[in-house]
């Protein structure tokens, strides 16, 4: 049975927040290997993604190990209803019109790192227990920072670049 | 016409799943789908290029196999029952790209996949961004038709043109990656791609959520049991028909079964609002400028224009090729400008004259595919008895195989033509004006103002109807 991330405590949600990084970083080489044999440089940029949502995810299991140390947590990104930050490359008909770029690669990853942040953001006005709510209100700002990562390496792309 | 109803009476989301029953699914995941069409068709193409080759350019055209097999009985079937109902369904079993996908592969059957992703023979090119379009297929069907003279007449023309597309395609297969051929070149793919936007059935993900969750995407990079999308689509993504080649190929690698075709209202497609384009616009435009010529020429009372297309004299041909490119590149898109200027005037909004152009050059589709279906029963209705001569006779060589060699010519139905024509059109025209009212409403800032909006369009779909009309009866 899946529970809502509103329903955990806030050591299965920072738990739940690295799977969600390690998930993506995955996403993002799956995607990498799709575009390579079509458009390389897209997939220059999924592998750039995937290597920062790793970074990601240290930083949030750093966070982790500070505060629960050891302690394991059985729950992972697979058990929540929600899907939280999925990047999805939501442009069926891209290589035909060869359209695929390095800037649409990176428009991918800044849309779910917004999703992201309005979800956590949505979830602080939602949730009544203080310790969640400050964690909450903790992973929507890493989530802000990590969508103005890559909308600073979108703003780095050639902007003759196709959208 | 209300918002989300087609009609006003289905709604657009309405969907029928077909593999749902498990034999469906199970043909559809079957390597040998669509293998066994294809070589079937292999086969009957043979034949159709022996009659073309043997048939030359003097045997009668009512009397060769190749011609009455591709220009009455396929044609017709493609544009009544193919296209409108099974979308790409022809694309499934086409046996022209064959042996540029077989080379492609060196299978036949299986699947050749190693270190996570299917293997290719040949340079696997990227085909020029700059063609990556609707553009080149427009161009080329367009001066197919200008040789459709001779198809119905001349074997050796249609023998021809299929060695050609042939051949073509094995060139470019050995080149370029995946269906680049079928996606960007074939003749007969551009107006099935748009039309399918009106049809039926569809290839369709079943929930995107599964899509999204899963990482590895078979459907796109392949896997042991299936090629990647062959037509470059990303499957667990793509909203409309244009260009699924309705390979099935999505529906073997897909690990969660999560990959459906279904039943669906007509024309929904035609409402995505993304991915139009002015290659799109113009190939709705042509194929509907397109029914018009043929009508004129070729089922009109005016001898004349017959004898132009069919190159009785040089002068008359140069004469129909001007006048026809002239009609379907200027003429018809200009006058749809026209229309579609005033439509913008009227709605006073600030909305770019392409967009408005080409949102509602969509809305042409109905009623040009219901041209080209009312144009076909004027093919098959008087000349479909010539089929079963040619069934028995299939070279002219004497032969009679199933004994209906010998069977005369027999007219259907013709004494109701005329109003099965027109019943057709009217038919379409209902679509059409179904869809200019919902895209007036996706165009234009103010969508209780969508019937004013698209007043114009309303005139120029109902004055294309009524002029159509007036040619088949008057």
């Amino acid at each position: 049975m899946k529970r809502s991330l509103a329903e955990l405590s806030p050591q299965e949600v920072l738990t739940v927040a690295i799977w969600i990084e390690e998930r993506n970083a995955r996403i993002y080489e799956n995607y990498a290997e799709m575009f390579e044999w079509y458009e390389p440089d897209a997939a220059r940029a999924f592998r750039e993604m995937a290597e920062e949502e790793r970074e990601h995810g240290r930083r949030l299991a750093a966070l982790y190990a500070g505060r629960y140390g050891e302690a394991a947590c059985e729950v992972t990104d697979a058990d929540i209803q929600e899907l939280v930050e999925v990047p999805v490359v939501e442009d069926g008909e891209a290589l035909i019109y060869d359209r695929a770029s390095r800037r649409q690669a990176f428009d991918v990853g800044v849309q779910a790192e917004r999703r992201a942040r309005a979800f956590y953001a949505e979830l602080v006005e939602r949730t009544a227990d203080p310790a969640l709510r400050a964690l909450f209100d903790e992973l929507a700002r890493v989530e802000s920072e990590h969508e103005a990562f890559f909308v600073r390496k979108l703003a780095e792309v050639d902007p003759s670049e196709n959208a | 016409m209300r918002d989300g109803l087609v009609l006003g009476l289905i709604p657009e989301t309405w969907r029928f799943e077909l593999t749902q029953f498990p034999w469906v699914r199970r043909l559809l995941k079957s390597r040998w789908m669509p293998l066994g069409l294809i070589l079937f068709n292999v086969f009957l193409f043979t034949v159709i290029l022996m009659a073309g080759f043997f048939g030359g350019l003097t045997s009668p055209g009512n009397y060769n196999f190749g011609i009455m097999i591709v220009w009455i009985l396929w044609w017709v079937l493609l544009m009544t029952v193919l296209v409108p109902v099974l979308s790409r369904f022809w694309c499934t079993m086409c046996p022209l790209p064959f042996l540029g996908e077989w080379l492609q592969r060196l299978r036949l059957f299986g699947v050749r996949y190693e270190r996570g992703r299917n293997l290719y023979f040949g340079l696997n090119k990227r085909w020029p961004k700059s063609l990556s379009n609707m553009w080149l297929m427009n161009i080329l069907f367009l001066a197919t038709t200008f040789a459709s003279g001779f198809f119905t007449v001349r074997p050796a023309a249609t023998f021809v043109l299929l060695a050609a597309i042939i051949a073509l395609s094995v060139v470019l297969s050995l080149i370029y990656r995946a269906r680049t051929f079928c996606l960007y070149v074939c003749p007969v793919s551009g107006f099935q791609g748009l039309y399918s936007n009106f049809a039926l059935t569809e290839v369709r993900v079943k929930d995107p959520e599964i899509c999204a969750r899963h990482k590895t995407k078979g459907c796109v990079v392949g896997n042991e049991r299936g090629y990647g999308c062959p037509w470059l689509l990303l499957p667990y993504a793509f909203r409309r028909n244009t260009y699924c080649g309705m390979c099935f190929e999505c529906l073997k690698t897909c690990e969660y079964d999560n990959m459906a075709v279904n039943l669906r209202p007509p024309g929904v497609d035609l409402l995505v609002d993304e991915k139009r384009g002015l290659d799109e616009a113009y190939k709705a435009l042509i194929m509907l400028g397109i029914a018009v010529v043929f009508f004129v020429t070729f089922q009109g009372p005016w001898g004349t224009l017959k004898d132009w297309a069919n190159a009785a004299t040089l002068s008359g041909y140069l004469a129909f090729i001007g006048l026809h490119a002239s009609w379907n590149l200027i003429v018809l898109p200009a006058i749809f400008l026209l229309f579609t200027w005033v439509a913008r005037r009227a709605a006073r909004q600030a909305v770019p004259l392409k967009k408005v152009y080409v949102n509602f050059s969509y809305a042409t589709v109905p009623l040009g595919l219901a041209a080209w279906i009312a144009f076909s029963l004027g093919i098959i209705l008087p000349n479909g008895s010539y089929l079963l001569h040619v069934l028995s006779d299939p070279f002219a060589w004497g032969w009679d195989l199933f004994g209906t060699a010998h069977f005369p010519w027999t007219p259907v139905l013709t004494g109701i033509m005329p109003y099965l024509m027109i019943l057709t059109l009217l038919v379409g025209l209902l679509f059409s004006i179904d869809i200019a009212l919902k895209i007036a409403r996706q165009t234009f800032v103010e969508p209780e103002a969508a019937v004013r909006d698209a007043f114009p369009i309303l005139g120029f779909l109902g004055a294309t109807t009524f002029g159509l009309m007036w040619l088949f009866v008057g």
